[in-house]
């Protein structure tokens, strides 16, 4: 009788060590499952944007402020745009929102910006960055965004630097950053 | 006696079993977590396979575009004179002279266009169009690779001139070889 009772009771603890194995195995395996689904989609650098980004500081714009034909390019406007948010082009409109204008086209036609398509959305910052002390904070240019930067598969960015020697001491970066659903 | 030398063998056995059967279970648990590990990590150099192909064939229209025959004027990145671009239109040797199957440049303003809807250029229409078609070798099996480039061009306006860039596309082509 007290054989079978100390049988029974290393077959409960052989129940219960098993238990516990299976227990920790299930913990474990949830805890890498939670990490690959809610793992947050990775930032990559695109050269496919980056030409994008190039190409658009060549790009000629209808805005002139000394006479016609002498139009600017996007690097022009953006350095235009960062000396003063108020000057305005030959016809009137105001330099900035030509850029912005101008760039949302480009990027919009370029990318194929759209929910339904990969290109789902974007956010584009234009910043100056001083070079003289690491303490002053970035001084922002033009900000906007398009679309809604939720369930990307991925984000594929680059950035475009812009020397400004002759203006400050620093330099505009140019940021675009694209939310990609494959 | 012997029936208790019986038992104890028996008992043995089973241990032994048992001890079989969580070296296989074992065996199969971390072979199941190998597996995992290596289709994650086999994942990530799929990733970087592509990643690395995509910009090896961008930089070789990269190089493209920054060759004398596009190339703008100043020694631009990544900038293609238009009007070099005309010249070299519907000119058969340059099939020969790129390694590539197709080379076309499209404009960006225009992809809302649909292709029978593009202008394609010609010595004619140019600047009013929207495709430069430089050669195209009708090839079965062809994969093409963009990249932005700025399409510039001299333009004149009120008597003087000045440089006109847009954005656009330049396509090459590519054969795909078959295994047979």
């Amino acid at each position: 009788m007290i054989k079978e009772l100390k049988i029974q009771k290393r077959a409960q603890h052989e129940i219960v060590g098993f238990v516990v194995i299976v227990l920790m195995v299930t913990i474990v395996g949830l805890i890498f499952l939670s990490f690959s689904i809610n793992k947050e989609p990775r930032r990559q650098n695109s050269v496919e944007i980056s030409k994008l980004l190039g190409a658009s500081m060549y790009y000629t714009t209808n805005c002139s402020t000394t006479f016609i034909p002498d139009y600017k390019n996007g690097q022009d406007l953006i350095k235009e745009c960062y000396k003063n948010s108020a000057n305005k082009c030959l016809n009137g409109e105001s330099v900035c929102s030509v850029l912005e204008t101008d760039l949302e086209n480009i990027i919009d036609n370029g990318l194929q910006v759209h929910p339904d398509s990969p290109n789902k959305a974007y956010k584009l910052n234009i910043y100056h960055r001083s070079l003289e002390s690491e303490n002053i904070a970035d001084e922002e240019i033009l900000k906007f965004e398009k679309g809604l930067f939720s369930n990307c598969t991925s984000q594929v960015g680059a950035s475009h630097s812009i020397d400004v020697s002759g203006l400050s001491v620093g330099i505009i970066n140019v940021e675009l950053l694209v939310c990609r659903n494959d | 006696m012997e029936n208790q030398k019986n038992k104890m063998i028996k008992k043995s056995q089973i241990k032994i079993q048992e001890m079989a059967f969580m070296l296989v279970a074992v065996f199969i648990f971390f072979s199941l977590v190998l597996l995992f590990g290596f289709s994650v990590s086999y994942q990530n150099i799929i990733e970087n396979a592509n990643r690395i192909n995509e910009e090896r064939t961008l930089s070789a229209i990269t190089n493209l575009a920054n060759s004398p025959e596009f190339s703008c004027t100043g020694s631009r990145d990544n900038c293609v004179d238009a009007d070099k671009v005309a010249a070299i239109l519907n000119k058969q040797n340059y099939e020969k002279f790129w390694p590539y199957s197709s080379l076309e440049i499209i404009k960006i303003n225009v992809v809302n266009k649909t292709e029978k809807e593009l202008i394609s250029c010609t010595f004619a229409n140019y600047p009013n169009c929207d495709n430069f078609l430089i050669y195209k070798k009708n090839v079965e099996n062809e994969r093409t690779i963009s990249s932005f480039v700025a399409l510039c061009r001299k333009d004149l306006l009120n008597g003087a001139v000045y440089e006109k860039c847009e954005i656009a596309k330049f396509i090459a082509g590519t054969e795909l070889e078959e295994v047979k």
